[in-house]
């Protein structure tokens, strides 16, 4: 008798597998559902210094509240709460100081995505461990937002940002920000993006970078834009013309 | 240790770690999903289907590896397996995904051990392709002699 090739062996064993396993789940009395129904995300009681969806929704609306990402930079990039700012827990020490000055008198809401992410409240507790004291967690914050159709953004946050405009979010206007701005206009991040804004009197205007011009849903209103933090000197560097 | 005895050896080992990893699985399938769902790396519609598959493919394979069943395609499913769950949990770690491992259970444990989850799989793995390499050696070997 001759036994059966390599491939029809494994092709047997998955099948066998498969067999067992649904026939196992058949029988049980809390068998699962072969197919898993879509879920909408639901958010579940807050807990803690857990902030539900709806309250995170009006804080947005009304400017009160800076959402902060946990997630890594590229899943921010991927997609994001629309004037959230990233800050991954990972990597805290080395950015916190970039976003610190954006965070205070205002509601930080920290998300990331998933029930089981831990991110937000590991940096809400960094967050409070560095003195800030309103800061909130908006458990499956990523998922339960998008679900909702509430604004989100993609692409890269700029590294600088304007603190001012969180405040005043709804009237920005350039003319506004040009005295301020005057000492910081070429002063980038090592590696960030070349900033556009420069005029040809080296007076930055606060813009938003491509990407995120670019989103569909850009409506909150405390997008962030320029900033420098932590402030530094106003030392014209000698490279500006 | 003869090359047949390492072999054997080295089956068994992994016979045994697919023993221990597949029981809670079987019993608590809908932890496991869980925890399947957690990587977000599968569509919601086969979650379940191969939460409830998977384990037995494990016990199954453990099985024929303990009998010397089929011994080839086994070590090759067992192999594969383990280069996906290597896969899937390389990759949480990237994303920064927090996640519980379901390698032998399914609590959740704390983020600092996913080094730990990726360091064993990967060493399950090279237990894996060393079985492998042994297994197709003797089967090299007893055909030369045949």
């Amino acid at each position: 008798m001759k036994f059966p090739s390599f491939t029809l062996q494994t092709l047997g064993i998955l099948a066998l597998a498969a067999g067992l396993g649904l026939a196992f789940n058949a029988n049980r009395p809390d068998s699962l559902p072969l197919v898993r129904v879509h879920e909408v995300a639901v958010q579940a009681s807050p807990q803690d210094n857990e902030i539900t969806l709806h309250d995170a929704a009006q804080l947005s609306a009304s400017g009160q509240a800076v959402f902060v990402d946990a997630r890594d930079a590229s899943d921010y990039a991927q997609g994001h709460i629309a004037g959230a700012l990233s800050l991954p827990a990972f990597s805290f020490t080395q950015d916190f100081p970039l976003v610190r000055d954006s965070l205070h008198n205002s509601t930080v809401i920290t998300y990331c995505d998933g029930e089981h992410c831990e991110l937000s409240r590991d940096l809400a507790e960094q967050l409070k461990a560095h003195g800030l004291r309103n800061v909130r967690v908006l458990k499956n914050g990523w998922t339960l937002w998008r679900d909702k159709g509430l604004p989100t953004a993609t692409g890269q946050e700029p590294l600088l940002r304007e603190p001012q405009e969180l405040e005043h979010p709804a009237q920005e206007s350039l003319s506004q920000e040009t005295p301020r701005l005057e000492h910081a206009p070429q002063q980038t991040m090592p590696d960030g993006p070349a900033p556009e804004q420069s005029t040809p009197e080296g007076i930055a205007h606060p813009q938003e970078p491509a990407q995120e011009k670019s989103a569909p849903q850009e409506a909150t209103p405390q997008e962030p834009l320029l900033q420098k933090t932590p402030p530094q000197e106003s030392k014209p560097t000698g490279d500006q013309s | 240790m003869t090359a047949t005895g390492l072999a054997q050896a080295s089956r068994m080992a992994l016979a045994c770690v697919f023993l221990a990893a597949a029981p809670h699985k079987i019993l608590v399938p809908a932890e496991f999903a869980q925890s399947l769902s957690s990587y977000q790396i599968l569509p919601d519609m086969l979650i379940n289907f191969i939460a409830l598959t998977l384990p037995w493919l494990e016990m199954l394979v453990a099985f024929l590896l303990l009998c010397q069943v089929w011994t080839g395609p086994s070590l090759l499913l067992a192999n594969a397996m383990l280069t996906v769950f290597l896969g899937a949990l390389v990759l949480a770690y990237v994303r920064g995904i927090d996640i519980a491992c379901g390698c032998f259970s399914s609590l959740r444990t704390p983020s600092d051990a996913m080094t730990l989850y990726i360091a064993r799989d990967a060493a399950f793995l090279v237990l894996g392709l060393i079985a492998a390499w042994l297994h197709a050696n003797g089967l090299k070997r007893k055909t030369l002699d045949g």
